[in-house]
């Protein structure tokens, strides 16, 4: 069966390159061992790009914060990616790496921003066998109707490019490991009546496998 | 009637003149010019005519049937009206600037010198002379010429307070670097934006390549700071920058460090286009007027910028190797992963 990949897995996919874990360790070899077809939207790939920004803008205010212990790490107008919640995160990963060399931080933090930009062109090149669907192509009722179910507007977002570029295909998997995504309650979204003419999808969330 | 007033008491180039006048300070369509001028169309359209064939003024046409007529001034940056007075307050300062140099220093004066210098008068003095940033930072919206002839009757109220700070300019402020002019200008006028585009080009005239990461990522910060929708543009430059550097592949492939600064001054041309549109707006200048004298120009260059990235990353596609090294982190540990996988996990970063 064809895959359509989200955001998560392909960071996740990445990520066990470098580092092991249980979870990137399943996202790897699915996409690694995958026999079908790979789709994505570019909805998904502007969102990878964007959180590979984040993480490197994150990684600049450690720096800077370990370089100087007076500057502080809160949401201001300098801050161009993050958002008030990602800062917090920013605030606990200085604390964490606070003692450690400044020159290990910034090898750390400049090879791994460039690997992961590196490995999202190379994935979209030779991996993906087909993107489509950008904001502008987004079905609108589609996606209002997803809103009521989900708070989150980037994984309607989400979710909507995947059940549109599904509906001309043979059933795929829509493959994730976002919590928003949990098996019950995307079921019940099949179940909306306005939504009772669009073919769904099979959810593959790796949070909720054994 | 009011035609037979025209045709009956005017000559032809009075009434020629009158449309160059109704047309100096912003570009009108047929119906305004013919009010203007107290005429009907089928009249003034001869005479119309006849001005673009003479090149004072030109057609612009939007869609399929608006058309408007724009005063060809030809000294000011793509036809930008200025006020008469403003001109004669440049040509003041160019004729003073162009003679006192050449007495102090000895030789002609650069057309950086005097649009640094124009911009330092209107500040110090508060000539509130039509200056926009664009390129290469602030200049003055009438196009500089230093083969030029700008002698002038016109003798401004401050004229020996003016020419003082000419001369003080010279003797003090000059640089024997255009380069060097160019930073302590941004520097002053505390324009990151431009400091660090300056930056970036002397890295990449010079081939060296350090540090360039890290720069173009806070070109694209602060590129941001003054743009939003030119994210995608940045953004994309500075991942394939982090990503040709990362792989070494500047050392392995000369085109692709060509083609990294060709790509970098057209995102810049058109971003400093950007800018000159903000510029104007500051200057009062309607946002019609605007998309008039510049729409097409920095439809150009978008275009002209979005071509050369693309031709960058289709390079940098190429040299892309099958495997991406992966990175060996050291002080990365295991407590700081948890931390940045509960951030991955939490899903905040999704916007």
């Amino acid at each position: 069966m064809d895959s359509f990949l989200d955001s998560t897995v392909i960071i996740n996919y990445f990520e066990y390159n470098y580092k092991i874990g249980e979870l990137k360790k399943k996202c790897f070899d699915y996409v690694e061992f995958s026999k079908g077809k790979i789709l994505t939207s570019f909805i998904v790939q502007d969102e990878v790009r964007r959180v590979i920004l984040k993480r490197k803008e994150m990684y600049g205010c450690i720096l800077r914060k370990v370089k100087d212990p007076s500057y502080e790490i809160t949401y201001n107008e300098n801050i161009k990616f993050l958002n008030k919640e990602d800062i917090k995160f920013t605030h606990g990963l200085y604390l964490k790496l606070k003692d450690k060399s400044i020159n290990n931080l910034e090898e750390d933090f400049g090879s791994e921003i460039v690997f992961l930009n590196a490995s999202l062109r190379l994935f979209l090149r030779k991996r993906i066998n087909e993107i489509s669907i950008t904001k502008s192509d987004l079905d609108s009722s589609v996606l209002s109707i997803i809103h009521d179910f989900i708070d989150d507007f980037a994984d309607c977002r989400v979710l909507t490019s995947a059940i549109q570029i599904q509906q001309n295909k043979e059933i795929f998997f829509f493959v994730t490991a976002d919590q928003h995504f949990d098996p019950n309650g995307y079921n019940f979204i099949k179940t909306e009546p306005k939504l009772e003419n669009y073919k769904f999808p099979n959810l593959k969330n790796f949070l909720y496998e054994d | 009637m009011a035609e037979a007033n025209v045709s009956e008491r005017k000559t032809p180039e009075k009434i020629k003149e009158k449309i160059l006048e109704a047309l100096n300070n912003k570009p009108l369509n047929a119906q305004e010019i013919s009010k203007e001028i107290n005429s009907n169309w089928s009249t003034v359209k001869n005479y119309v005519d006849e001005l673009i064939q003479e090149k004072k003024i030109k057609e612009i046409i939007f869609g399929e049937k608006n058309t408007i007529y724009q005063r060809i001034t030809g000294d000011t940056y793509h036809n930008i009206p200025i006020k008469e007075n403003q001109r004669k307050m440049f040509r003041f300062i160019f004729f003073n600037a162009i003679k006192e140099h050449n007495k102090i220093i000895g030789k002609q004066i650069r057309r950086t010198d005097l649009a640094k210098m124009t911009y330092y008068l209107n500040s110090e003095l508060k000539l509130n002379l039509p200056l926009v940033w664009y390129i290469h930072g602030p200049m003055p919206l009438m196009i500089i010429n230093t083969e030029k002839d700008y002698s002038t009757d016109f003798i401004p109220e401050d004229a020996e307070k003016i020419k003082g700070y000419i001369i003080n300019w010279i003797k003090e402020k000059r640089k024997n670097k255009v380069r060097e002019l160019r930073v302590e200008c941004y520097q002053n006028s505390k324009n990151e934006l431009y400091e660090i585009k300056e930056k970036i080009y002397q890295k990449l005239e010079k081939g060296d390549f350090e540090d360039l990461p890290d720069l173009s990522f806070d070109f694209c910060l602060k590129t941001l700071t003054f743009n939003k929708e030119l994210e995608p543009l940045v953004s994309r430059f500075y991942e394939i920058v982090s990503g040709v550097i990362y792989l070494k592949l500047e050392v392995k492939d000369l085109i692709i460090k060509n083609k990294i600064l060709l790509a970098f001054d057209s995102i810049w041309r058109y971003i400093a286009s950007k800018i000159l549109n903000n510029s104007l707006i500051l200057l009062k200048y309607s946002k019609e007027e605007i998309e008039v004298y510049l729409g097409s120009a920095i439809e150009t260059k978008k275009y002209q910028a979005e071509e050369m990235l693309k031709e960058l990353d289709d390079r940098y596609m190429d040299l892309l190797p099958d495997k991406i090294p992966a990175p060996k982190l050291t002080a990365i540990d295991d407590e700081a992963r948890k931390v940045i996988d509960q951030w991955m996990d939490s899903g905040v970063w999704r916007e």
